[in-house]
């Protein structure tokens, strides 16, 4: 294994033990959280955009799609939120894994802006359904139990992992190598008898299935959840920036885009709020001028 | 054994009609040649039976079973392989790799990598095995995607322009590679090609298109005397002149 993938076993060990150590808790407890999360959802498009070559720029429609679900069985049928999680995760990539054949006809940017264009026509729809809440959202409890104060740090620390392992597997197994097939080749990849139907849409399936795990997670961890911020184009943008910065088809890559971009984001934010968004505009124009594989970005 | 059947096949493209009822057999271990002007059908007519292309009308049949409607992938693991005009590798990936991805159904990778390295070997690539598709010259390329093909363990190998571009000790170390297979593995070759030359040292039948039609199925050397192959290649006003 080299030896950055074994730095990344060190570095999830070392935060597992954060909540005992750092001083602010609830503070760093909320930045990390949301690293952790920008990282899985990286590590989720990367294993769509990295190893297939689909980038779907609209995924964030799968966090939406999660999240919500995750939402309405906790609320409505008081299903507890391990099971909902699990479901919403679930209903996420099956919904990816039915449409990825007739949407996966489309390639690079075609299929990008369809997928975007999906996540905003399901904010709107969730907006003007009566079992969603409509342009209200839907509250939920706050969570009482066992790692009160670090419950869900240690999800999103789980869910990233997860993820990277998920990353690890499609690197170097037989199933990682017809999805690098298809991302070189479709045609050439069928001619080797890849059936690229099948394995691109299991790859839009996995990572959707991880993507709506992140929104479940999100949508218990802020308790209140409404169209704008499930189905949030600054997410699926934020999540690109993060995979490109750190190194698309990397395993590594993607958590390091994450915790860069989110760590930034944080200092900046507290400190520089009015020019925040130039900041962080800039930051992307400088990372294509210097970076444009990536930090760890080999192709 | 009759190993591929091709059944009045047509092609449409928009409304120019490409192949106009195509029908041949070819039988196990044998080589056939599919020449004939630019645009006379025939890299079609070999996207068509690889399955890239659907047909219009007819049907292709393989080792006895009707293909006509299966997915390309479906084509490679019944064990038709094949080569493109221009080759289609994956570029970013290894040469030990691109043969690996062909091999991948039912085994552990490290035993597929053993089992890649093996293949490189056999085409004389085993030295490249590291080294990116992307790097390799073009008369590698193309004995590499002939690798990556071979590891489909394919009984017939569908070969489009396959010296098409490449120098005459190039095109020897090919012509000896496939007549080395077809006694090994009595694997049947079936090559669209311009080279005249290198097919004619192959092959003992060949199938001439012209616009769509089929217009000669024979031996190389009845080929220079038909009419209309004469026609079709050098013009009317050449009937008759004879050789």
């Amino acid at each position: 294994m080299a030896r950055l993938e074994k730095a990344v076993f060190i570095f999830f060990g070392v935060l597992a033990f954060l909540p005992l150590l750092l001083p602010e808790w609830p503070y760093w407890g909320r930045v990390l959280s949301s690293a952790l999360m920008l990282s899985s959802l990286a590590l989720a498009q990367n294993v769509l955009l990295g190893y297939t070559g689909y980038p779907a720029f609209g995924g964030i429609a799968f966090f939406g799609i999660g999240g919500y679900t995750t939402a309405i069985l906790m609320k409505s049928l008081s299903i507890p939120f391990l099971p909902s999680l699990l479901i919403g995760g679930l209903v996420a990539g099956l919904t990816a894994l039915i449409i990825a054949p007739p949407l996966m006809r489309l390639r690079s940017h075609y299929f990008a802006i369809t997928t975007l264009a999906l996540q905003l026509a399901l904010g709107e729809v969730v907006a003007n359904l009566e079992f969603t809440g409509g342009t209200d959202g839907i509250n939920l409890p706050i969570y009482r139990g066992p790692f009160e104060g670090s419950f869900f740090y240690f999800l999103f620390l789980l869910l990233a992992l997860i993820s990277f392992l998920i990353n690890l597997w499609v690197d170097r197994s037989v199933f990682g190598y017809a999805l690098k097939a298809i991302r070189e080749d479709e045609v050439a990849a069928e001619s080797v008898g890849v059936n690229t139907v099948l394995f691109k849409s299991l790859s839009f399936g996995i990572s959707s299935f991880l993507t709506g795990l992140a929104g479940g997670v999100y949508a218990y961890w802020i308790t209140y959840i409404d169209p704008t911020s499930m189905f949030d184009p600054l997410l699926s943008v934020k999540t690109f920036v993060a995979l490109l910065l750190g190194g698309v088809g990397t395993t590594v890559g993607p958590l390091l885009g994450a915790f860069l971009l989110e760590m930034v984001s944080e200092i900046v934010w507290s400190g520089l709020t009015e020019v925040h968004g130039i900041i962080l505009g800039l930051l992307i124009v400088l990372g294509i001028l210097l970076v444009p594989r990536g930090i760890l970005g080999v192709r | 054994m009759r190993v591929l059947e091709v059944i009045e096949v047509e092609k449409s493209f928009g409304g120019n009609k490409v192949l106009k009822g195509i029908s041949f057999g070819v039988e196990e271990g044998e080589t056939v040649g599919i020449v004939g002007p630019n645009g006379s059908g025939k890299t079609t007519l070999l996207n068509i039976v690889g399955g890239v292309i659907r047909q219009d009308g007819g049907r292709v049949l393989a080792f006895g079973n009707d293909i006509s409607s299966r997915r390309p992938s479906e084509r490679a693991r019944l064990g038709i392989g094949r080569t493109f005009q221009i080759t289609r590798l994956f570029s970013n990936l290894t040469a030990l790799e691109n043969v690996m991805i062909a091999l991948h159904y039912g085994s552990s990778l490290p035993a597929t990598r053993e089992k890649a390295l093996e293949i490189l070997e056999e085409v004389g690539l085993s030295h490249k095995a590291k080294d990116r598709a992307s790097s390799l010259s073009l008369a590698q390329r193309k004995r590499l995607e002939l690798a990556r093909t071979l590891a489909l363990q394919p009984r017939i190998l569908l070969l489009d322009e396959v010296f098409a571009g490449l120098n005459p000790v190039s095109i020897r170390e090919i012509v000896d590679l496939l007549r080395r297979l077809r006694e090994e593995r009595g694997i049947t070759l079936i090559l669209v090609e311009h080279v005249l030359k290198a097919l004619f040292q192959l092959t003992e039948r060949v199938l001439v298109l012209s616009e769509g039609r089929l217009i000669f199925d024979g031996k190389p050397e009845d080929m220079a005397q038909n009419e209309e192959v004469i026609k079709a290649y050098l013009g009317e006003r050449y009937v008759g002149k004879g050789s």
